[in-house]
């Protein structure tokens, strides 16, 4: 049997607020945070997900000088990498043992962008700068690394966070993802054409679109002997993962959804558990046509008559992007702690024990997580 | 990481020579494709075909800039034209995992599939976690690429400038050969097949724990090291000029420029003038060590 990686802390910003507590609040309350923009330098008029802070506001809540580049992503990242690190009392010499597995798409593109033809700008294009300036402020000596997969980015880091403690290599993983809000981004998406008139309709006939949303967040995953030598408390388990590829267009998803179903079933069969155990799927969701049309197509063959309550959390913080899969990894263990189904207005008829979450990204990149209640 | 079940079945790369695109591409593709993606494409499916596999059970990339042209020309008509009428297709070829998944569809290719960036060892944890995904069974082979898009935009960055310091100490002054920023196209098909050349282990770190490389150098028993970057010449024993001399007559500058002492190490175990073979590298804030050995 393979051995179970353990949850032993959570960090999170959002546009729901800061920490922890402040989204879980606002998660039950269901409270949508979006509205136009107010700190991103955009003429744009769409509803996104802001964390409400200038990012130099930002930067003193992480605590940088003056002297450091205003870096939005960073400073999203540091506040929730400590968050997590804290509530998983990690020592000094347990953090410096530890790997980081971050992922982002934007990387440090909302300082790049000031100056994009600037070498000391263009070099925060690289994904990985971010992660490697986090990485020696808390001096993590382990495996650092950043993954780039579009909107499933922090599936794929907490996948490969897991694997490295099965394969042995580290004891304790701290993974996730972080994603701000850049001029590039939204007009990307604006040039997509997939921006939402208003607040997004995930899974309803008239949706129009996303809502694009920015935060971070991080778990500590942890070997159950680790966990249990440091008698720190598991907030859930990460039991299966999957990854699949659509390998069918750049941004549309196919109309057999091949990828998404195969990356559920993959995260199924990794966690040995059969679709009727799964108790609530928090759904990718974005609210374009395209994406949930397919995304529904997925449940409906993989789990039949067995279909679980699901939602889309992305109307209440926009779509976070490459963070999305790990904030709505941490809304899973929320409600599987709480007992209730993160997005949707409706009580549990029984214990919910297993769920499943999903991101699917641009490209193909399809993953899936399933987490399990302690 | 250690592994004892890993190979490496072939190790591909390109600079600036023309390549048949025909070969692999068809019309539409080409036409569709920009220049540097033909060119990824072309690679990986040399890696393939060269190792008798015609589809990989996972996809990996490498990437530190991404799709760098893309990228820039979204920002320069955002700067010119201001937030109207930006072009999707640019958009869309920017992510750094366009290159992963745009050769997971010219394969139809539908197995694991992930992208890392992160600078100078972007490439090195792409292999990282293709060589464990291996060693636990997981997939049976994975192909690996290193996908860098320069422009001279880049030769302001730090990247640039970390070559020049790591470089120039290593050659008299009179003979130290020019910097070329250049676009890395290597492939690599990772396998649990035994080859001639073997995977022994990878190890990535950074400013954090620089001291490690020097006792991985010399605990390593190389017959042959290959190196990268800011190390004393006693300890590397081949430089990056090895390659200058060998086939170029420049030193090609990108985030996955390992990429070229991977192949070479590898070229040097195949013709059996190398037994066990380390590739050491020590570029900005971050380090990467690899060993090879002959598989058979």
């Amino acid at each position: 049997m393979k051995p179970r990686i353990c949850i032993t802390g959570v960090g999170i910003i959002s546009s729901l607020g800061v920490g922890y507590e402040t989204n879980l609040r606002s998660l039950q309350k269901m409270e949508n945070s979006l509205a136009m923009p107010s700190y991103l330098a955009t003429g744009l008029r769409h509803k996104i997900g802001e964390v409400k802070a200038s990012t130099r506001e930002l930067m003193n809540l992480c605590g940088e000088s003056r002297d450091f580049p205003p870096l939005r992503n960073y400073a999203l990242m540091t506040i929730a990498l400590r968050e997590a690190v804290e509530r998983a009392k990690l020592t000094p010499e347990q953090l410096r043992e530890a790997s980081f597995i971050n992922s982002t798409t934007v990387g440090g593109m909302d300082y790049t962008e000031l100056q994009p033809m600037h070498g000391d700008f263009l070099r925060y294009n690289d994904c990985g700068v971010i992660t490697g300036l986090a990485a020696e402020k808390l001096n993590i000596r382990g495996l650092v690394t950043t993954i780039s997969t579009a909107c499933s980015s922090a599936a794929n880091a907490l996948a490969f966070g897991a694997e490295l403690i099965e394969a042995g290599e580290t004891e304790i993983c701290i993974a996730g993802g972080c994603e701000s809000f850049s001029k590039f981004h939204l007009n990307g998406f604006k040039s997509l054409g997939v921006l939402s008139e208003d607040i997004c309709r995930p899974f309803e006939d008239a949706r129009d679109g996303i809502n694009l949303g920015e935060g971070a967040a991080y778990l500590i995953l942890e070997s159950e002997e680790s966990a249990k030598r440091r008698g720190a408390e598991i907030l859930g388990y990460l039991n299966g993962w999957g990854n699949a590829c659509d390998a069918f267009h750049a941004t549309a998803t196919s109309p057999e959804a091949t990828g998404p179903k195969l990356a559920i079933e993959y995260a199924l069969a990794d966690a040995g558990l059969k679709p009727g155990d799964i108790d609530y799927i928090n759904a990718h969701g974005t609210g374009t046509q395209n994406n949930d049309e397919t995304e529904l197509r997925a449940y409906r063959e993989v789990f039949g008559a067995d279909m679980p309550p699901f939602a889309s959390t992305k109307p209440l913080t926009g779509h976070t992007t490459s963070a999305c899969a790990a904030i709505e990894a941490i809304f899973c263990l929320m409600g599987l702690n709480g007992n209730f189904y993160p997005g949707l207005d409706l009580k549990p008829s029984k214990p919910v024990i297993n769920t499943l979450c999903c991101a699917f990204g641009f490209g193909g990149n399809d993953s899936a997580l399933i987490f399990s209640k302690a | 990481m250690k592994f004892s079940k890993v190979y490496i079945s072939s190790a591909i790369s390109h600079l600036d020579e023309q390549l048949d695109f025909g070969r692999y591409l068809t019309a539409g593709e080409r036409r569709r494709m920009s220049l540097y993606m033909r060119k990824a494409i072309y690679t990986a499916r040399e890696a393939l075909e060269s190792s008798g596999v015609e589809l990989p059970m996972g996809i990996i990339v490498g990437t530190g800039t991404g799709s760098l042209r893309h990228t820039l020309d979204f920002l320069k008509d955002m700067g010119e034209y201001g937030e109207t009428a930006l072009k999707p297709g640019l958009f869309m070829q920017s992510t750094h995992n366009t290159f992963a998944t745009t050769l997971a569809i010219h394969l139809g290719c539908h197995g694991f599939n992930s992208t890392h960036s992160h600078c100078a060892t972007s490439l090195e944890a792409a292999l990282l976690e293709a060589a464990m995904k291996i060693q636990q069974g997981n997939l049976s082979n994975v192909l690996v690429e290193a996908c860098d898009e320069m422009t001279s935009e880049m030769e302001g960055t730090f990247i640039f400038d970390n070559f020049r310091s790591a470089t120039a100490h290593l050659y008299p002054e009179s003979s130290v050969p020019a910097l070329r920023l250049t676009d890395t196209a290597f492939a690599t098909l990772l396998t649990s097949e035994p080859s001639d050349v073997q995977l022994l282990e990878i190890k990535i770190g950074n400013k954090n724990n620089f001291h490690l490389l020097d006792s991985l150098i010399t605990e390593s028993n190389a017959d042959t090291v290959l190196s990268l970057g800011d190390l004393p010449r006693i300890i590397a024993n081949k430089t990056i000029s090895e390659y200058v001399e060998s086939k170029e007559s420049f030193i090609p500058v990108s985030y996955t420029s390992s990429a070229y002492l991977i192949e070479e190490a590898c070229r040097l175990i195949r013709a059996g003038k190398s037994k066990r073979a380390a590739v050491a590298c020590k570029l900005a804030d971050s380090f990467s060590f690899m060993l090879l050995c002959c598989g058979s």
